[in-house]
Parts: structure tokens; C-alpha cells; sequence
């Protein structure tokens, strides 16, 4: 499973609490450079996963290798980041301090990480703010100043978990560009979410998990492709016959065909070509307007998670309460 | 990066964190402002306790001696002949008090309100009584000074070593200990607030995940022990500058102690005992602190209370400092940091209890900082509940 660029490799790694398997057998492998989400319901062993390959806990079972080392002194090599899904700073103590501090426990020396610190918050738009206690910034803020000190001292691999959660919009896309840049700059983001379109637009391989076991994962492409409904048609016409709609749901390209608000809905079997169903179209319809949409990886995940969480929930309510 | 690079920069934090100059100085300052108005207070209530009276007396001459000098009390034997005369008086505020003597043994004395001066006067009533039936005896000056002198003793020791120790070094090492004492308590309230308060802001997770959990306790420990020492060092070090200071400002004596006679040896052994007791407790602390989910409801508050213990027994103990019990406190490591120093300083202690105090101490210091390591490293992770005694102890087996 390791490759050559191989930066991480989870090797079918366990971890239990009490009766609860909140790590069942996961393997995964993460590339140089990657982002890397994994995505799955509250409950379902994301964050159980991160801290092991943090280090705060360890696995009952399995094999956590950085480039190929099993050891502590690796993954220490890599000076990984960490953004906890606990979010906490202290409070009555100013910004720049903060993250001078962290940086510095990051192994930085202090005029190090003081420059890194002033550069950081200049890019978050904080400069301002340097010398404020903690406690006086808006919780966005916070979260901005917790990125800064996951970061500050220029990690291989940083590991960010929710760190899209509890943000508006606008922060949103601030975060979104600040993960951008950190792979533009070299870095290996492994990160966790809800925010399928964010995920979407940010992640090059999606490890979709639930009750502690991998759903599916790969490129997002990759998995649309696999998992997703294909392809939407959306036609526009003054009318649709109904020998016309029968005509189009009956075409082996078709999974169904529906009208809604005046538009018809013609969902593509993946990967079918789509020629000879337009024709068919055509021959019916006084065609006005045609466009099409991809599934989004939001359907994918509700299809694939959606589909077992009805058995699943009572395990994953169990694992919150034991993790 | 080096484990004791990180603890450096920790206890570093933790030090900057609770030391905190300005307030501690402005502590300071209160302490003398309110030690000054305890002060005027009392010169106050001295010169209310001295605020001159009259007292009438009626049938003083049944008295077998004369009415005594009593400072702030005149006697007036002319005014009111009779005791009605004298009540009303008393009554009427023209007189303090009357003393309407029935027998040569005994009067009555009669006072508008209950006050605090009639015991002076009660004994030195009693003193002239004494003396007057001491010259009823014509004895001579030699012989009634033989019945007042107190009985004589001095104390000497045959075994080697059990030199009296010096008045300076008595001051010095309960200083020192008084310093410990203090040090735990002061360190006790940083190191609950700083760790709860940690735990419930979720810091700790991302703490965790930069540095090794006993390598960030070991930090703490050093850092508040400094921290306890500088608050400690200003309360001590202005004491000391107060009682120097106060005579001077009062025109009394200054305080006498002769530091050429102090035992350096004394006070390094109070310090050691004192430090690593120090560092013994404040293990135990921050694991307990570690496993407190909420400060304001936890039932385990009450523990912090522990380490006071033995300072309770070690003063209940100044009297029977020889004893066995006192003895066997004094090496076993969770008391002889109290015990010891006041076993040392008023008793003869054969050479090897201090050596086997100090050693048993150190191991049991270094015991409770690993076993507290373990209590940290999982307790400072849990929100929401608090482990029980049971998944404690299973936690120092399996971590």
C-alpha cells in the first residue's frame, strides 16, 4: 500500500473504548502534498483517528508509519500541526504571546516564533489585534489565531480537525484559501469536515468513514464517478408530451425522468453516453434550453452514509459517549 | 527538541502566567497599610485600657495594708462616707467605681458597667494583701526575696551532638519551614486554578499534542514552585523588613538575634526537607487537579486539604517532640516535612533520621511525580465527567 510519496500510512489500526470500537480496521495512505479529508458522521471515529495519528492516544492494533517509520522520532521529524476540534487558547493572556509560546514549544527560538507570529496575524488580518487578551476577539478570531499557531512553525503535515466548523461564510473561504496556500507552500493537510461543498472544492482524496470502518474513498472525481448518479440532464421546453417523457424514461441511458418546475429532470446513468438520448429528446420536444449538472459529492456522501446510518446511529451514539 | 528545553520553556509560561509583580506588590502594600491600622488600633485600645478612673472607697480603714499603686486608678476614701452615697455616685457618673470593703479579705466592688480594668485591680488588691501578711511575718529582705525567686533549671545533654541550638537558628529554620508551609499553599491555589481553569478553556488537547504530559507537568511543578517562591519571598521578605522596622518606628528595641550563630548545616537540611516536600505535594496536586471536571462542584476539592494535615499534627507535636510517634512522623515522607525541622530544632536527633527522612522523601517525591504523570496524562483529556477512584488506579497500572 506504501508508495514511494507516501507520507502517512494507516495500516489497519483499531482502538477501543470499553465495549465501543470507535477504530475498526482502518487503512488509508496520504501522499506528499496532499489535502486530505475525511469525511463521516459525528460519531463515526474521525476524531479517535486523528488523535492517534497525533499521538495523544495510541491504537489497540495496527501500524501508524511516517515515510515508512513506525517510531515517535517521524512523525516529531515532520513537526506536525495540529488544530484540535477542542478549540482552546488562553484567555487572559495577549495574541502574540499565545502563539509565541507555541511556537517556541514547537521547538522555534522565541525571536522565531515572535516573526512568524507578527507575519501570521498580518496574513489573518489581526495585526491590530496583537497585543489584545485572547478572550477580547470574536470566536472567529479565536479560530483564526488557533490556525495561526497550528502553523506558525511551517509544518510537513498539519492535521485539521473541524476546521471549517463554528465559521460564516465569508471565514469560510478565508480558511479555504489559508489551506490552499499551505499546500501551495509545500504542506500535507489531512483534515476533517461536514462542509461537503468546501471539501469538495479543497480536497484532492476523500476517505469517507462510518462506525469506525472506511465507506469509500478517493479522488473526488474518482468517487462521483463510482458512487455518484452520473450526470443530471435538465431540459427546457413549453411543454412536455407524456409520450414524449415515457419515450425518454424508457431509454437505456436513463435512470428516471421527471418533471419539476416546468423543466424535465433526466438523470444519466453513469458514464453512458448521452448522443443518442439527446436525439430522443430532440424528436419530442420543442427543446428551448438544455443544461447539465454533475452529483455532488453532498449526494454521494448522504447516498453512501445516509443509506446505513438508520442501523448505524445507535453505534455512533455510543462511540460519541465512550470517546 | 529536548524534554528539558520543552519543561524550561513550560515552567517559563507557568512562572510568567502567575507571578504577577504589580498585584503582588500592591498585596504588599495592603498587608503594611493594615498591619499599620492594627497597630494604631492597639496603641488606641492601650490608651482606653489606661485612661485614668476613680474609684471610691468606703471602710479602707479595715484594710490590713494600704491601698496599692494601681497605673490609671485613683483611690478617693474622703469623698462618700457611706456606701449608698458611693452607689449613687457611681450611678450618677461622678464616680468610676466603689470598692465597699466588708472584711480585712474581701469588698465588693461596684461599677456602673462591666469593664476590663476591676482584674487589675482585683490582683493588685490580692498583691498588697500578700505582701502585707509577708511583713506580718518580720521576715528579713534575704528570706522574702528566697520565697518570690522561681526555681532554677538548665538543661544539658551528655550525647554528642545535642548542642542546644541557637535562638538564630530556631528563627531561621521555622522560617524556612513557615516559607514551605506557605509556599504550599500558594502554589496549591495557582496550580488548581491554572489546570482546572486549562481543562475547562480546552487547552489541553492541543497542549498535549506539542508536548509529552509529564514533560508539560514537570513544567508546572517547576514554574509554580517559582512562582510560590517569589510570592512567598515578597510576603516573607516584607514581614522581616516590618518587624525590623516597627521597633524603630515605636523606639523599642530592636529584634536581637545573633545570625554569627545561626547553623548553616541546620537550615540546609529545613531546605531540603522543605523543597522536596514542596515538589511532593504539587505532584499530588496536579494529578488531583487533572481529574476535576468542574472546580465549583467537584467533591474532590476537599483533598486539596491533604497536605495541611501534617502541619496540624507536626504543631500538636511541639510538646512531645522526643517521642516515639513524633520519632516515626518525622521519617515517614508524607509528614516529615513538617515533623522533622521541629524534631531537629527542639530535640536531640540521632544522625540517621534526617538521612533516612531525606531519602525516603526523595523516593516517595520522585514516586508521586511519575504516578502523577500517569493521573495527568489521561485526567487533563477528560471533559464531561470525572474518573473514579478505580479507573484512577487503572490508570496508573495501564498508562
Amino acid at each position: 500500500m506504501t508508495t514511494d510519496a507516501s507520507l502517512l500510512t494507516v495500516d489497519d489500526v483499531h482502538k477501543q473504548f470499553a465495549r465501543i470500537h470507535a477504530v475498526a480496521g482502518v487503512s488509508l495512505n496520504i501522499s506528499r502534498g496532499d489535502i486530505f479529508a475525511l469525511l463521516g458522521p459525528n460519531g463515526a471515529g474521525k476524531s479517535t483517528l486523528l488523535r492517534m495519528l497525533v499521538g495523544i492516544t495510541r491504537p489497540d492494533r495496527g501500524r501508524i508509519a511516517w515515510m515508512g517509520r513506525s517510531d515517535d522520532a517521524a512523525r516529531v521529524a515532520l513537526r506536525m500541526g495540529y488544530l484540535p476540534e477542542d478549540r482552546g487558547l488562553y484567555q487572559d493572556v495577549p495574541v502574540s504571546r499565545v502563539l509565541a509560546y507555541f511556537g517556541t514549544l514547537r521547538g522555534m527560538t522565541h525571536a522565531a516564533a515572535v516573526s512568524a507570529a507578527a507575519d501570521w496575524l498580518e496574513r489573518l488580518s489581526l495585526r491590530e489585534r496583537a497585543g489584545d487578551l485572547v478572550r477580547t476577539l470574536s470566536k472567529g478570531n479565536q479560530q483564526k489565531v488557533q490556525f495561526a499557531a497550528a502553523v506558525l512553525h511551517r509544518p510537513e503535515f498539519v492535521i485539521l480537525d473541524e476546521p471549517f466548523s463554528g465559521l460564516d461564510p465569508i471565514n469560510q473561504e478565508v480558511f479555504l484559501d489559508l489551506v490552499r496556500g499551505l499546500r501551495a507552500n509545500g504542506t500535507t493537510v489531512l483534515l476533517s469536515a461536514h462542509q461537503m461543498s468546501l471539501v469538495e472544492r479543497l480536497a484532492d482524496h476523500v476517505f469517507i468513514m462510518q462506525g469506525g470502518r472506511e465507506v469509500l474513498s478517493g479522488t473526488v472525481p474518482q468517487i462521483r464517478e463510482r458512487w455518484g448518479a452520473g450526470l443530471t440532464l435538465i431540459l427546457q421546453a413549453p411543454t412536455f408530451s407524456d409520450v414524449g417523457e415515457r419515450a425518454v424514461a424508457v431509454h437505456p441511458a436513463v435512470t428516471s425522468a421527471v418533471q419539476r418546475d416546468g423543466e424535465l429532470r433526466v438523470e444519466v446513468k453513469p458514464t453512458h453516453p448521452v448522443g443518442d438520448l439527446l436525439a430522443v429528446c430532440l424528436a419530442h420536444f420543442a427543446i428551448t434550453g438544455v443544461r447539465t449538472e454533475q452529483s455532488s459529492l453532498h449526494e454521494v456522501y448522504v447516498a453512501t452514509v445516509g443509506a446505513a446510518a438508520p442501523t448505524a446511529l445507535a453505534a455512533v451514539t455510543a462511540t460519541e459517549d465512550a470517546a | 527538541m529536548n524534554r528539558w528545553s520543552q519543561v524550561g520553556i513550560v515552567a517559563r509560561w507557568e512562572f510568567r502566567r502567575f507571578v504577577k509583580l504589580k498585584q503582588q506588590m500592591i498585596g504588599v502594600v495592603i498587608m503594611v497599610v493594615v498591619g499599620a491600622i492594627g497597630n494604631g488600633m492597639g496603641k488606641m485600645a492601650d490608651r482606653a485600657r489606661n485612661a485614668p478612673v476613680t474609684v471610691g472607697v468606703v471602710g479602707s480603714l479595715s484594710l490590713p495594708f494600704v491601698l496599692p499603686a494601681v497605673p490609671g486608678v485613683t483611690w478617693d476614701s474622703t469623698r462618700h462616707p457611706t456606701a449608698d452615697q458611693a452607689r449613687a455616685a457611681v450611678s450618677a457618673g461622678e464616680l468610676d467605681a466603689v470598692l465597699v470593703v466588708s472584711s480585712p479579705g474581701s469588698a465588693e466592688l461596684v461599677v456602673k458597667k462591666r469593664n476590663s480594668w476591676t482584674g487589675t485591680v482585683e490582683a493588685a488588691l490580692t498583691g498588697a494583701r500578700r505582701e502585707a501578711a509577708l511583713a506580718a511575718l518580720r521576715l528579713d529582705p534575704a528570706a522574702q526575696a528566697s520565697l518570690a525567686a522561681p526555681f532554677s533549671v538548665t538543661v544539658s545533654t551528655v550525647s554528642a551532638g545535642s548542642a542546644q541550638v541557637s535562638r538564630g537558628t530556631r528563627i531561621v529554620a521555622a522560617a524556612v519551614l513557615m516559607s514551605g508551609l506557605l509556599m504550599l499553599v500558594s502554589g496549591f491555589a495557582s496550580l488548581f486554578a491554572g489546570i482546572t481553569g486549562e481543562k475547562q478553556q480546552r487547552i489541553t488537547e492541543q497542549m498535549i499534542a506539542m508536548v509529552a504530559p509529564q514533560t508539560w507537568m514537570d513544567g508546572k511543578i517547576i514554574g509554580l514552585t517559582g512562582a510560590a517562591c517569589v510570592g512567598t519571598g515578597l510576603t516573607v521578605g516584607s514581614g522581616a523588613a516590618l518587624l525590623l522596622l516597627i521597633p524603630r518606628v515605636l523606639g523599642k528595641p530592636p529584634l536581637n538575634i545573633s545570625w554569627d550563630s545561626v547553623s548553616p548545616g541546620l537550615v540546609a537540611l529545613v531546605t531540603l526537607v522543605t523543597a522536596l516536600g514542596v515538589v511532593m505535594w504539587f505532584s499530588f496536586m496536579a494529578a488531583v487537579a487533572a481529574t476535576i471536571d468542574d472546580p465549583n462542584a467537584s467533591p474532590r476539592a476537599p483533598l486539596l486539604l491533604l497536605p495541611l494535615l501534617p502541619v496540624g499534627l507536626a504543631f500538636s507535636l511541639l510538646s512531645r517532640a522526643e517521642s516515639p510517634l513524633a520519632q516515626g512522623l518525622s521519617m515517614f515522607p508524607l509528614t516529615s516535612m513538617a515533623v522533622l525541622p521541629i524534631r531537629v530544632v527542639l530535640t536531640s536527633v540521632p544522625w540517621w533520621e534526617p538521612v533516612v527522612a531525606i531519602v525516603l522523601l526523595a523516593v516517595t517525591a520522585w514516586g508521586f511525580r511519575l504516578a502523577a504523570g500517569k493521573i495527568f496524562a489521561v485526567g487533563v483529556l477528560m471533559h464531561g465527567k470525572e474518573p473514579s477512584l478505580r479507573e484512577t488506579l487503572r490508570w496508573l497500572r495501564t498508562v
